[in-house]
């Protein structure tokens, strides 16, 4: 078995996004291995395969970028069920969305959310921001146990 | 008896017999003038034929009415008899044709009085000084006015009481007629005249109370009431006078009936309906009002047929009952609202006011007011006010639900527009740099073009967002230290803009009341703006000033840049109006509309002053803040 464990799966339903976002990680090194799924449905099936607490293929990632608006089920659900969740309440989630609605903000930290950024229309800046996350939520921040 | 046109006696019966001692025989035939008969009056003198009540009655066809007259028995003594006669006339020609005479035998009664005169042994008041100062003192222990009057009307004896309620001493009023201090009614009434003793006449005044006026020596008249006992002596009987004077009771009296009258005015003016009933139910009198009201008539009133109790519906009859109890307890209840059921089964709502009647029974006096018309108006508006809150929901949830599809819209602006357009910049940017040599010049260019365009549109749907969430944001309202907030933006900016030199000159700023996150909001706009219209002067310049008042703070922002055309200053904030060309200055024309839409949302306004290449004032105010300066 020689499977790289995952580092961050990316759970996001815009293929260019994806693209953007992969970009910016790999532009500063800071990530190899990513797992992405297109909608809330897939990220349940990928860390509960069959809906069992058996740990994913590729392990549990150390960071989880969502996308709130999802098909299928959305990422305040996705958010809600790796907070409530023994196995997973210890990654650090960080929400990545186009929203700048003041409810979905406030919603996602009363789940327990580690950060929330709003996807900048500027490229660089974008860029700037999903690195700059990365680098601290992998590299820097320090997880118990 | 019966006497004839003549006098003649035609008829008697057994007991008229038996009183004068005669038979029929002797009787029929004799006229009441008969010398037999030695008729006197009860003071003693002849009674002549023409003075006779029978006479009189003939002659003048009038009735004569209880005459004593003493007539000789066969048996030698004295008979008195109380007389009176009344004239027959013929039913068709009403000419009188006789008299009907009727009498009774006072002997006895008369022997008594003479009896208890002469007891008290003041028979003779006038001879005897003992027995008049015995009589006098008798008088004076009286505690009204005595005085008493001879047969001829003359004033005889009076008492203290009597001079001082008359005005007159004593020997002024003596031997003078009683007249003088009762005009009329008295002398009428009660002395000899032509047709009657003093006597007779006295006989059918003894024990009543007579009202009269008396007359004071000053001339005022007041009321009095006298009662009248006889007093035999030996010159004839004297009248004594007990007078009272009665003007407290009369003014009394007159008061209870000016009230009673005016009381009467009102019930009979059928304003408010009146009724008096008993507690059980029974009402017993009821002005026309009342029983209008309620559709009855007086007659099923008097058969006692209206009853309160039974025309109040049962659900007020608690009420009602509260209302007894507190009457019986207090006197009065307070004003209260029923409803009474007419005879014809339909409802009145009613004001009643109710109170206990003095006396047995405790009975009741009510007020009723008919309120159909203000229940009806009242009804008119409830109903009207339901009408207005059920529009009122009616808005309100179209208004929700416009308003929840306008945040729903937002929402998928702010998500489904800014998406693709971070891909058009993202992309085109990656093409300039990643393939930057496969592109010739022009293309370049384009691409350029493009990548502005994509970053302008970004702002602006950003901007629109912060516009439309400015509307909605729930305000926190707290004072709010100007000054620092202020210092704290323009450091900010500073540190963003490092090329731009741009001198800020913040004067000391009263803090206001307000949202702070919002008032921040306004800062930074109101300085972005003056530092991007300086962006063409030398040696940009900012004034920040603060104008405190006791009740709103007005702040202002002045900068040296290019200024605007004042005839257009307010559309500069409205969203989306320029008055600059882009190429000029960047920008997407929300800026300003935000800041107007912060301040009002406070509770201030917002106005700019400038001219071209002469700078801009921008201004607001704002509720002046708890710790204002």
């Amino acid at each position: 078995m020689n499977v790289q464990p995952t580092e961050i799966l990316l759970i996001e339903d815009n293929p260019d996004d994806v693209e953007l976002t992969l970009r910016a990680l790999r532009g500063r090194n800071i990530a190899n291995n990513v797992k992405v799924v297109g909608d809330g449905a897939l990220a349940l099936e990928y860390l509960w395969p069959g809906g069992t607490s058996k740990a994913p293929a590729g392990g549990y990632p150390k960071l989880v970028l969502l996308d709130l608006k999802l098909p299928r089920i959305d990422g305040l659900e996705v958010l809600r069920r790796l907070k409530s969740s023994e196995e997973t309440r210890q990654i650090p989630v960080v929400v990545l969305t186009s929203s700048q609605e003041e409810s979905d903000m406030v919603e996602s930290y009363r789940l327990g959310v580690n950060s929330y950024v709003v996807k900048p229309v500027d490229f660089a800046k974008f860029t700037q921001s999903v690195s700059d996350l990365g680098l601290y939520w992998l590299l820097l921040n320090k997880v118990p146990g | 008896m019966v006497q004839d046109a003549e006098g003649r006696i035609v008829e008697s019966n057994p007991t008229a017999r038996a009183i004068l001692g005669l038979d029929a025989a002797t009787l029929t035939g004799r006229t009441s003038d008969d010398p037999e008969w030695q008729t006197v009056w009860s003071d003693g003198k002849p009674a002549r034929g023409e003075d006779l009540p029978s006479t009189i009655a003939r002659t003048t066809g009038e009735p004569v009415r209880g005459v004593v007259i003493g007539v000789r028995h066969p048996s030698g003594t004295v008979r008195w008899l109380r007389v009176s006669a009344s004239p027959l006339r013929d039913a068709a020609s009403d000419e009188v044709l006789g008299a009907v005479v009727s009498f009774s035998d006072v002997t006895e009664a008369r022997r008594g009085e003479q009896a208890l005169l002469d007891s008290r042994n003041i028979s003779d008041v006038r001879e005897s000084q003992e027995s008049a100062a015995k009589y006098r003192g008798l008088l004076e222990a009286a505690p009204d006015a005595m005085v008493v009057v001879d047969g001829a009307g003359e004033i005889v004896l009076l008492n203290a009481q009597a001079e001082r309620q008359f005005g007159y001493r004593r020997d002024e009023l003596v031997g003078q007629q009683v007249k003088v201090i009762i005009p009329e009614g008295f002398a009428e009434r009660l002395i000899a005249d032509d047709l009657r003793s003093t006597a007779d006449a006295l006989l059918q005044q003894i024990g009543m109370g007579i009202e009269l006026f008396g007359r004071r020596e000053d001339g005022t008249e007041f009321p009095i009431e006298i009662m009248l006992s006889p007093l035999e002596s030996a010159e004839g009987i004297l009248i004594t006078a007990a007078i009272r004077d009665i003007s407290a009771r009369k003014a009394a009296e007159e008061a209870l009936r000016v009230a009673l009258g005016n009381f009467q005015d009102l019930v009979d003016a059928d304003i408010v309906g009146v009724f008096f009933a008993r507690q059980d139910g029974r009402v017993f009198y009821a002005n026309d009002y009342f029983l209008d009201l309620l559709g009855y008539t007086r007659e099923e009133l008097e058969h006692g047929e209206v009853d309160w109790r039974a025309m109040t519906p049962p659900e007020w009859l608690q009420l009602t009952d509260r209302a007894l109890d507190e009457l019986r307890e207090q006197g009065s209840s307070k004003p209260f609202e029923k409803e009474y059921m007419r005879r014809d089964g339909s409802r009145v709502p009613v004001f009643l006011a109710d109170t206990r009647l003095a006396g047995p029974g405790a009975n009741i006096a009510a007020f009723v007011l008919d309120i159909s018309e203000r229940k009806r108006g009242e009804d008119e508006l409830l109903a009207l006010n339901a009408e207005l809150e059920g529009r009122v929901k009616t808005r309100t949830a179209a208004l929700e639900a416009a308003n929840r599809e306008m945040e729903a819209f937002s929402y998928s602006v702010s998500h489904d527009l800014r998406a693709p357009l971070r891909s058009i910049d993202a992309f085109s940017q990656i093409l300039l740099r990643e393939h930057a040599a496969g592109l010739d010049p022009e293309a370049r260019r384009v691409l350029d073009i493009v990548v502005r365009n994509a970053q302008h549109m970004g702002q602006l749907i950003d901007d629109l967002l912060t516009l439309s969430r400015v509307g909605r944001k729930n305000l926190d309202r707290t004072p709010v230290d100007m000054e620092p907030l202020a210092r704290s933006v323009v450091e900010e900016l500073q540190a963003a803009q490092p090329g731009r030199t741009v001198e800020f000159d913040i004067g000391p700023l009263a803090s206001a009341f307000g949202d702070a996150g919002l008032l921040r909001q306004v800062w930074v706009n109101l300085f972005d703006n003056a530092v991007k219209f300086t962006g063409p002067v030398q040696l940009a310049k900012v004034e920040v000033r603060c104008e405190p008042g006791p009740r709103e703070c007005r702040f202002t922002v002045r900068d040296n840049g290019v200024g605007f055309d004042p005839r257009y200053s307010d559309k500069l904030f409205q969203p989306f109006q320029r008055l600059h060309q882009t190429s000029e200055f960047e920008g997407t024309g929300i800026g300003l509309a935000i800041v107007a839409r912060i301040v009002r949302r406070l509770g201030g306004e917002v106005w700019a002053d400038g001219a071209p290449g002469e700078g801009a004032t921008f201004g607001f105010s704002l509720p002046a803040g708890q710790e204002a300066t």
